[in-house]
């Protein structure tokens, strides 16, 4: 009888944007979820506030704080954990996409501990271990599934096949979801991030009195396209500046809610896909879980979605994606360098939709 | 803050990547062993290779350090900053004492002239210098002014000031990509010299016996972890 894997202790981290984020936790990692799954500590420092007042994250301003405060969070967390370093078995930090002077500090204090403590360096690709957070709350992964993934600098639609298969079939060409919410939100004068109060206006609204743009929606591909939506919403106001701000934030959520559900489902059909998932800071939109979670019920399809507290950027979720590159042996060298973009193809999505087969 | 007993100190490593040269120093019972290099991209990469390189062949690790002396700046932001994370991560693991060298301070103590005033200056971010005027007189240097950071035009605005004060010495640390700054600075002053680091015993002393006269700004606010030393505070 073949010996069952043993369960694996690690730890994440994660400051690829503004968020220093450190999570310690275990479990033994199998193929459509995690068995044992035990999150021992999770500490995520924001540093919204900081850069509240720019309208936006300053990127060398994000890279000192993380450095101000990475260790005292470290020591932080593992003692919330209740274990000492020499107790790990490895470190998972992301490494790409984000702020380079901010992935920096992440990697280096990463790299120091696996070379000190002599454990596998796990490189992790941010946007990639998004749908993974759906297995902190337990859920199981039905294959073939489809991801939509809406995180604050990219929107992108993944096909998973099989557990090691990963297909970018569509992509923003431009403003990811969360960007232009953000943008949108900033444009009424709302406070960073703005992607909540525009969905709180379209919680509040029940009745659409204003119609926008839906980009791509017509288009055979699944490729986004939101900053047309955006300079819309733009001129609208600037033309009929008594419109309520709510009832206009409303019908641009409708807008952008349509084109991705509409897009999510249609390439769930083509492919026939089994579950989908929403994940990534735009997915703890209340309207559009729900909108995704029934329409996945009327189409016959599973859906998940992370908690919305690990919808945001979080170190649980490079942690759980760890522990597949920890089961699987994917083992970085100290060489592993930062990388600011998410590079289509990558290790994480290795090929368009064109050479899906 | 703790007093590290010399005698105590068995292995010291120096962690310089504030500005090119960058450099990784250890000194042991058996002699000091140093290595600079020039980093042209991805220094998250090169100074862990080096780094590992250097231990290995002294058979040390990084539980065996006693002492770190680590330069928090002026000098390169993200340069500083991987040197500051790398440090401050060897401390939390294994409370090895983490001493923080003024580099300004550490180029005016190397500048040759024994008796007068020394103007210390790096330039490592474009259009940027750093600098600090000091007096020296034999091996005692007493600064004049503190550190600074100006523009390229104001610094040589500066120059124009003090080229006249008799003896006066510019003592330079740049970057290779600064060559053509340089030439311009220079015509200000009746001596200047590029900094170089030497490798060995006198190189470490220099850097020894400089160490600890300026605690971080993190420190003085109570953090145990050092921080970068930034002229540019306001962004």
């Amino acid at each position: 009888m073949p010996s069952s894997p043993p369960s694996s202790l690690g730890l994440a981290i994660d400051t690829s944007f503004d968020d220093t984020s450190l999570a310690v936790l275990s479990g033994i990692w199998r193929a459509d979820h995690v068995q044992d799954m035990h999150l021992h500590s999770h500490i995520t420092l924001s540093q919204s506030h900081t850069h509240q007042r720019f309208g936006g994250v300053v990127p060398e301003r994000a890279a000192r704080q993380h450095l101000e405060v990475i260790h005292p969070l470290l020591e932080e967390v593992m003692e919330q954990a209740g274990v000492e370093f020499s107790a790990l078995d490895w470190i998972a930090v992301t490494h790409m996409p984000g702020l380079v002077g901010s992935l920096l500090i992440g990697m280096t204090v990463a790299k120091t501990l696996s070379y000190a403590l002599q454990i596998p360096l796990l490189g992790i690709n941010h946007v990639e271990a998004h749908p993974y957070a759906c297995f902190l709350s337990g859920t199981c992964f039905v294959y073939p599934i489809l991801h939509l993934i809406v995180a604050g600098g990219h929107t992108v639609l993944i096909l998973q096949r099989d557990p090691e298969e990963w297909h970018s079939i569509g992509r923003t060409r431009d403003d990811s979801a969360g960007e232009c919410a953000d943008k949108v939100a900033r444009l009424f004068g709302l406070p960073m991030p703005g992607g909540k109060y525009v969905d709180a206006a379209a919680q509040a609204v029940s009745e659409l009195c204003y119609i926008f743009p839906k980009p791509f929606l017509k288009e055979s591909h699944f490729d986004f396209s939101f900053s047309g939506l955006k300079s819309a919403l733009q001129r609208f106001v600037q033309a009929h500046p008594e419109a309520p701000q709510d009832s206009v934030l409303a019908a641009f959520m409708h807008s952008m809610q349509v084109v991705l559900l509409e897009k999510t489902f249609r390439a769930a059909r083509k492919y026939n896909v089994q579950m989908v998932t929403l994940s990534g800071g735009f997915g703890a939109s209340v309207t559009l879980r729900n909108a995704f979670r029934e329409r996945a019920a009327k189409e016959g399809i599973a859906f998940a979605c992370p908690t919305p507290h690990f919808c945001t950027d979080n170190a649980a979720m490079i942690g759980v994606l760890g522990l597949r590159h920890y089961a699987t042996g994917c083992f970085e060298t100290m060489r592993l360098r930062a990388c600011p973009n998410l590079p289509l193809p990558s290790p994480g999505f290795p090929t368009g939709e064109s050479d899906v087969p | 803050m703790s007093i590290i007993h010399a005698s105590c100190i068995r292995r010291t490593l120096i962690v310089d990547t504030s500005c090119p040269p960058c450099l990784l120093s250890l000194k042991t019972e058996e002699g000091i062993f140093s290595e600079t290099w020039i980093p042209q991209q991805h220094l998250e990469s090169t100074l862990f290779e080096k780094i590992i390189t250097l231990l290995a062949e002294q058979d040390c690790t990084p539980q065996g350090i006693d002492a770190i002396l680590v330069n928090p700046g002026p000098g390169t932001y993200m340069g500083t900053r991987v040197a500051l994370a790398l440090v401050n991560t060897l401390a939390l693991l294994y409370k090895t004492p983490v001493i923080c060298l003024d580099g300004l301070r550490l180029i005016a103590h190397t500048a040759p002239q024994i008796k007068g005033y020394i103007c210390a200056a790096i330039c490592c971010i474009r259009d940027e210098i750093f600098y600090q005027e000091f007096y020296k007189d034999a091996d005692v240097l007493t600064a004049l002014s503190p550190p600074s950071g100006s523009s390229l035009e104001d610094f040589s605005k500066f120059c124009a000031t003090v080229h006249q004060t008799e003896g006066a010495v510019l003592f330079w640390r740049a970057g290779p990509q600064f060559s053509e700054i340089q030439e311009r600075i220079f015509a200000s002053f009746p001596f200047v010299q590029a900094f170089d680091f030497t490798s060995g015993l006198d190189f470490f002393h220099k850097y020894a016996g400089i160490c600890a006269e300026r605690r971080s700004p993190a420190e003085k606010c109570g953090s145990k972890f050092v921080s970068p030393f930034y002229l540019k505070p306001e962004l």
